[in-house]
């Protein structure tokens, strides 16, 4: 009986309160913009974050495939990735500096990723086949994290993989203690899990960079 | 955390010592990273200070960790290309001036490492200056 009673003059009260246009828009427009501010929050994640840190590529194609041997000395092929975010990085394990520097902050990507990084293959191309053989190949970047993969071929395959992903390299002569050394472009080329070309980033990016973009990558 | 601790120890351990003996260089911060056991090559990198009126010159370096120690410099070139090259004439050092030698600069190359480059080990270094002679310190390895 009571509720009766109360509801009736409310009844009365939201008719009126309807009947003002400008109040009814008012809040219609409120509850849009809720909806929509939801909906966006939502599906934020799925677009990327607001700023890549690496250099953004836009890629139609997947990087032409290529297969190059792998630290057991079995034949390893670019597509053997798909559906891996895949982090290619060609350097030598005779460079002490920006190498090592380099595979150190892929370690820690790995790290602060955690579970997700298991959609995520690290691979290290060596552009010095004559001292970097399988085995040294397989320990070296086993070092910086057990997952890492590292992998060799000829001097012609090596040139026919990097030339098309613009890396580039040129072996000089050192002091005669430390025979040849190579000059190389050390950055780490990212492709989805499309295999498509995406981020490119410079020597120097560190770890947490890398991470705070792989989460989105391996998320599409 | 600890890491930093460290280096500030060893930078307060530094000035103390450089203020009392009044030495004319001050080599801090030696270190070097962990590196793979397979790998040929280790690095160490350091700060040099020279409290002097003098200019000085790090002409060599040597280590009984390594089979050479050089002097050795990390570039990027006019095409995008890193590398590092070999001082051959030694590192400046200008008076009342701080040298640091790290990650993608100037470095000290251990080539043929005989040492282990693994977290805790001290590796001995002996630095040769051209106006302050030999100088002797310890790199951590971490
Ligand atoms: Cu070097």
């Amino acid at each position: 009986m009571d509720s009766a009673t109360e509801t009736a003059p409310s009844a009365v009260q939201p008719k009126t309160f309807w009947q003002n246009k400008i109040l009814r828009y008012a809040l219609l427009g409120l509850g849009i913009g809720i909806g929509l501010g939801a909906l966006f929050l939502a599906i934020r994640p799925l677009f990327g974050p607001t700023e890549w840190h690496g250099m953004v590529i836009q890629s139609n194609q997947p990087v032409t495939n290529f297969t190059l041997t792998s630290s057991d000395g079995e034949p390893v092929s670019l597509i053997d990735f798909r559906g891996k975010v895949v982090m290619l990085y060609f350097g030598y394990t005779f460079c002490p500096d920006v190498c090592p520097a380099t595979m150190i902050e892929l370690s820690d990507a790995m790290e602060t990723l955690g579970e997700q990084s298991e959609d995520v293959q690290v691979v290290m191309i060596t552009l010095d086949p004559e001292r970097d053989t399988p085995e040294v190949m397989r320990n070296y970047v086993a070092h910086f994290n057990e997952s890492f993969m590292g992998l060799t071929g000829t001097p012609e395959e090596l040139i026919a993989v990097t030339a098309p992903m613009g890396i580039f390299y040129e072996r000089h002569e050192g002091s005669s203690a430390s025979g040849y050394l190579i000059d190389h472009t050390a950055t780490v080329a990212v492709l989805d899990k499309e295999g498509k070309l995406r981020l490119v980033y410079p020597f120097g990016i560190t770890g947490a960079e890398m991470a705070a973009d792989l989460k989105y990558l391996v998320r599409e | 955390m600890s890491r930093r601790w460290l280096a500030a120890l060893f930078c307060i351990l530094g000035i103390t010592a450089c203020q009392t003996n009044r030495a004319p260089i001050a080599v801090s911060e030696a270190w070097g990273p962990e590196v793979p056991a397979v790998a040929q090559n280790g690095i160490f990198y350091l700060q040099i200070r020279n409290h002097s009126q003098e200019d000085d010159r790090l002409l060599a370096v040597e280590s009984p960790g390594c089979t050479a120690a050089e002097l050795h410099e990390t570039y990027e070139n006019e095409h995008g290309l890193m590398g590092m090259r070999y001082l051959a004439d030694g590192l400046s050092v200008p008076a009342g001036e701080t040298v640091t030698l790290d990650v993608g600069g100037f470095h000290i190359m251990c080539l043929g490492k005989t040492a282990e480059f693994r977290a805790g080990e001290h590796i001995p270094l002996s630095l040769t200056f051209a106006a302050a002679g030999e100088l002797t310190v310890e790199a951590v390895i971490h």
